[in-house]
């Protein structure tokens, strides 16, 4: 409304400026014959500078003559103007067109190519908006914008780092990791994180420094999968056919059938036996209790790459809700639960974090370190447990 | 709503400059003051409706609204605040608004300070005005609109290009466009005088400010633009006969010819039809230049928007008003009366020389600039004409420019004598000999060509020339000193005015020849530790480290420059990577000397630890531009020269309107 209202101010001014000079006396004023008045004043100055002696009086005759002339001209041209009567026709004419014609040429052409629907959406606005109305494009770049600001903060870098992975943005969710790391060191997920995400931002190839981070990983956790899967695939890469599909066949004893890893696995292993791979019996045996590999595949973030945003969201909020039912089941580290409360920021679901941070509170209370870990947190992010 | 509030004051501003270009000039053909009296609130109105459009544009990137298509497209919320500003003019639509704005404005301030040019003249001017305003405010709407919206918005912009993310970019434009579209002004001026029929020596004093204002802007424009390529673009060139940089030339050209054939008109009421010719000529110019950077049919880096319908729609306007203009002039010129005569040698000899000389140099970049598009139109045949050509037709030109100019202005007007002149110019004449002979012995008597001692003997003959005329007007050594000074005192602006403007041309000539005789560069690739020798400097090269900018990545490389074994300057070219658009940038590093650099830029690193490193010695390069400081100084002078104050007429003095009237009137000794 308030739109239209100033549309409108606008058009009136504007009819308002035509329709005023309008309405002015038709007879000249004698201002308004500043010719003459410019003739005048320079007779005055020469006549005063003959006075003082600045120029000779021949000079100064010659040019009074010269500008009384120009004078006469101009006084000429000013008597024929006001010979001339004011027109009626004219003035109707002009009058018509703008109080008529001016609105409606402006009001037309504005409909036709304004777009008065869209409102103003500057970047700042939209990116406070509550989440209930702030779509994850919205999320993504809040994160982005307070890890800008706090390049230190590996919980949000852990946090936004998966999300990069599925939207298919694996150089930046490389960096994200890496940077995680930064802090949480030690964190093996991170780092099988940042492994993953290397490779496949790396277009599939395992490189030697990214083998050497897997191996240290499974070194140190042996029941993890994922540094399996893609040790095996460096190995296929590296021409050592025999031993890579020494690992597949290891690797999917193990596996879960349904895993959705597991097609990909085998596509793998059947290109080493066309190659010419034979399998031999010292293939490295896994831990018989390896857990569900919980990390995406590339077909899983491939999936991701291509859903769209509402798509994309729900997928986030999914694993969210996935962590809050295991952390709430099974208890977990304080780290877990960190993310899981910088998830929920992120999310833009203030409330929701700070039950969590009550919960991890609860979760963790015999743990003093954790607990302070938490606490902190909660004071860095601005959350009051909810009591 | 904002935004969509700058859309519709944007067409609004549209409508009323049809409004504009109709009822003012009908009622100023038809004396109906009231429909005249209109035009200068129409010509302020149309002033603020713009400003409200062009700053809800402004808005849009200082808040990083994506939902314009246009911030989208070139602003990014990681920007630097400067450059959020300098977007706004950064891309086509947003030059264009802003082109449109200076037009408005200048139709503004002829409405606020002109109330002492006669009413029917300032109406049609302004109705000229409108019709200019009209045809580009329309072209913006049409075929530019920086209003177009994007839904849903995206949340970042893909950023600016990064060639163009640089403080030379936030000024230059605004600057060049000033001059530009100042030329407007004298358009509209020209075309109400021939409207009216009628033309006077005061039309040419009414009209002189504008000139001055435009040109000063043009002159600072070209020289901003000159300075902004050679430290920006890393290749150490200066001015590098680019068609874009021909089309601000060119007007400028003929604006300077029109700045003083106006002052053959207004002292002598002589040379009235080719004055008004020339006006139209530098606007037809001014447009020619518009299309050729808008229209993208050059490919070079100022040439960002590439949309034929676009060029289409600026050839239209450049025809419409280049075809339209020329037909009102061979239709009314007949009618203005010829003014004042003069014998060929006197001071409006000389100027009209200038003029012919002037112009024929324009048509000479005009041939250089257009042959090859049109080559390429009809056969498709892609040449280039390349600085051999304008040094073989513009250089030869500006050779008796330059020798005539000082006799130009000692000649007296209607009738002088040129043996008297010569004669007071000898000793000039012979300091220029003799700063000639210094400079060859300084700069080495083997290594100076004839061509280039002549060209620092033009130089120091234009300077010491154009002093002269203090020396001759103050009767130095011929009067006693305190009379000279108290002469000197006397001066009318005018005289420092073309002092200045001539002697400032001259400094830049002598820049421009010691540079291009004795430029040396090197190019090498060089190593931490390296250390090569050149022109007495050793040049090492210590190491590089990448750090982070705002928003790029840059590879800072540091040089130790040495002379006679001191440390006389550390060097940090660098080369930037751009993040949202990986475009790599190089940033020179100068080093300046008195009125010399070393330039320094650096290209690609080697596998083995080597960096390209490119070395420029230019020896009085600076000259160039502060020669165009001098000339704008002059142009500033002459400005602020009370008679071309264009306030109240009753109240400010008019000691200045009475000496033009009496030189007009009689033919004195020039003094």
């Amino acid at each position: 409304m308030t739109f239209w209202l100033v549309l409108a101010i606008l058009t009136a001014a504007v009819a308002l400026a035509v329709l005023v000079p309008l309405a002015r006396s038709p007879k000249v004023h004698p201002d308004e014959r500043n010719d003459e008045a410019v003739f005048r004043a320079q007779l005055e100055e020469i006549q005063k500078d003959l006075e003082r002696g600045v120029i000779a009086p021949d000079m100064a005759e010659a040019a009074k003559i010269e500008v009384s002339r120009r004078l006469l001209a101009a006084h000429k041209q000013n008597e024929g103007d006001q010979t001339s009567a004011p027109s009626k026709v004219r003035l109707r004419v002009v009058q018509l067109s703008a109080i008529v014609l001016m609105p409606l040429a402006a009001l037309g052409l504005y409909l036709q190519v304004g777009s008065p629907q869209i409102p103003d959406q500057p970047r700042a606005e939209r990116m406070a908006a509550q989440s209930g109305q702030a779509d994850l494009e919205v999320l993504i770049a809040r994160t982005e914008d307070h890890l800008k600001e706090n390049p230190q903060d590996g919980q949000g870098w852990a946090v936004i780092a998966p999300v990069y992975m599925r939207t298919g943005q694996f150089e930046k969710a490389r960096s994200a990791y890496a940077n995680a790391l930064q802090q949480f060191s030690d964190n093996t997920d991170l780092k099988v994180g940042w492994a993953e995400a290397s490779i496949f931002a790396n277009n599939g190839q395992v490189s030697e420094e990214i083998e050497k981070v897997l191996r240290r990983v499974n070194l140190a956790q042996p029941e993890m999968l994922q540094p399996y899967y893609y040790l095996a695939m460096a190995m296929g890469q590296k021409g050592q056919i025999n031993e890579a599909l020494g690992a597949w066949n290891a690797l999917l004893n193990v596996a879960d059938a349904n895993a959705p890893w597991v097609e990909a696995a085998k596509t793998q292993r059947d290109e080493l036996i066309a190659r010419g791979a034979v399998a031999s019996s010292n293939a490295s045996k896994l831990p018989a209790s390896a857990p569900q590999l919980a990390s995406p595949t590339a077909d899983d973030v491939n999936a991701a790459a291509q859903m769209n945003a509402d798509d994309r969201k729900d997928m986030i909020n999914q694993m969210v809700l996935q962590l809050d039912e295991r952390l709430t089941e099974e208890g977990g580290s304080a780290a877990e639960w960190a993310r899981l409360i910088q998830s929920r920021i992120i999310l833009g679901e203030q409330a929701e974090a700070s039950k969590t941070v009550a919960r991890a509170k609860e979760n963790l209370k015999d743990d003093a370190v954790a607990l302070e870990q938490i606490n902190q947190l909660a004071a860095s992010l601005k959350l009051t447990p909810a009591e | 709503m904002i935004i969509e509030i700058g859309h519709y004051a944007l067409i609004l501003a549209l409508v009323v400059a049809a409004i504009q270009s109709v009822f003012p000039v009908w009622g100023a053909v038809h004396s109906d003051h009231r429909l005249m009296g209109m035009a200068p609130g129409l010509a302020v109105l149309m002033f603020l409706l713009t400003c409200v459009s062009f700053g809800a544009l402004t808005w849009a990137y200082l808040n990083s609204d994506f939902s314009l298509l246009n911030t989208y497209q070139n602003s990014h919320s990681d920007k630097p605040l400067i450059y959020k500003i300098s977007g706004v003019w950064g891309n086509h639509e947003g030059s264009i608004l802003l082109w449109v704005l200076i037009l408005v404005l200048f139709g503004a301030l002829v409405a606020v300070f002109s109330r002492n040019i006669p009413q029917r003249l300032r109406a049609a001017t302004l109705g000229a005005q409108g019709w200019v305003s009209f045809a580009f405010l329309l072209f913006v709407i049409v075929a530019s609109n920086p209003f177009t919206r994007i839904s849903p918005a995206p949340l970042q912009g893909t950023g600016l290009n990064p060639m163009l993310q640089d403080v030379g970019l936030a000024i230059h434009p605004p600057i060049l466009y000033i001059g530009y579209v100042g030329f407007s002004i004298v358009f509209a001026f020209a075309a109400a005088a021939l409207i009216l029929g009628k033309l006077d020596a005061a039309w040419a004093r009414w009209v002189r400010p504008w000139i001055l204002v435009s040109w000063i802007f043009l002159t600072l424009g070209i020289a901003m633009g000159s300075y902004w390529a050679y430290y920006e673009l890393g290749w150490g060139g200066w001015w590098f006969w680019d068609p874009v940089e021909n089309a601000s030339f060119m007007p400028w050209l003929t604006g300077t010819a029109l700045l003083h054939s106006a002052i053959v008109m207004e002292r002598r009421d002589a040379l009235k039809v080719w004055t008004v010719f020339l006006a139209l000529l530098t606007f037809s110019l001014s447009l020619l230049g518009t299309f050729l950077v808008r229209s993208g049919v050059l490919t070079s880096v100022h040439a960002f928007a590439v949309d034929p319908a676009r060029g289409l729609f600026i050839l239209a306007i450049l025809l419409i008003f280049v075809g339209g203009s020329l037909t009102l002039f061979a239709w009314r010129a007949p009618l203005l009366r010829q003014g004042g005569l003069f014998a060929p040698i006197s001071r409006e000899g000389a100027l009209v020389l200038n003029n012919l000389f002037l112009t024929t140099a324009c048509a000479a970049v005009f041939v250089g600039t257009l042959y090859p598009l049109v080559l390429e139109a009809f056969s498709g045949d892609k040449i280039s004409v390349g600085a051999p050509f304008f040094n073989l037709t513009f250089g030869p030109i500006m050779v008796p420019v330059l020798i005539l100019m000082p006799f130009g202005q000692l000649l007296a007007w209607k009738r002088g004598d040129a043996l008297g002149v010569s004669q007071r110019l000898t000793t000039a004449f012979i300091l220029s000999v003799l700063a000639t002979v210094a400079l060859v012995w300084f700069m080495g008597v083997s290594t100076t060509s004839i061509m280039t001692a002549f060209g620092f003997g033009l130089a120091f003959w234009a300077i010491f020339g154009s002093l002269w005329e203090i020396v001759d007007r103050s009767q130095l050594f011929k009067v006693s000193l305190g009379r000279s000074l108290a002469r000197v005192k006397g001066f009318a602006p005018t005289v420092w005015s073309s002092v200045l403007g001539h002697a400032g041309l001259g400094v830049t000539v002598l820049g421009i020849v010691t540079t291009l005789a004795f430029e040396s560069e090197r190019v090498e690739v060089m190593r931490p530790g390296d250390t090569l020798e050149q022109n007495g400097y050793h040049i090492t090269y210590e190491k590089s480290w990448t750090q982070n900018g705002p928003n790029y990545e840059e590879l800072v490389s540091r040089y130790t420059l040495r002379k006679g074994g001191n440390v006389v300057d550390i060097m940090e070219p660098s080369k930037r990577a751009y993040k949202a658009s990986g475009m790599p940038m190089s940033e020179t590093s100068i080093a300046t000397f008195g009125f010399s650099q070393v330039y320094f830029a650096t290209g690609d690193t080697d596998a083995n630890g080597g960096i390209v490193t490119r070395i420029y010695f230019k020896p009085l390069i600076t000259l160039i531009w502060i020669g165009t400081l001098f000339m704008s100084l002059g142009g500033v002078i002459a400005l602020l020269d009370r008679r071309l104050r264009v306030g109240a007429p009753v109240s400010a003095r008019k000691r200045k309107s009475k000496t033009a009237s009496v030189t007009a009137a009689t033919p004195t000794p020039a003094e």
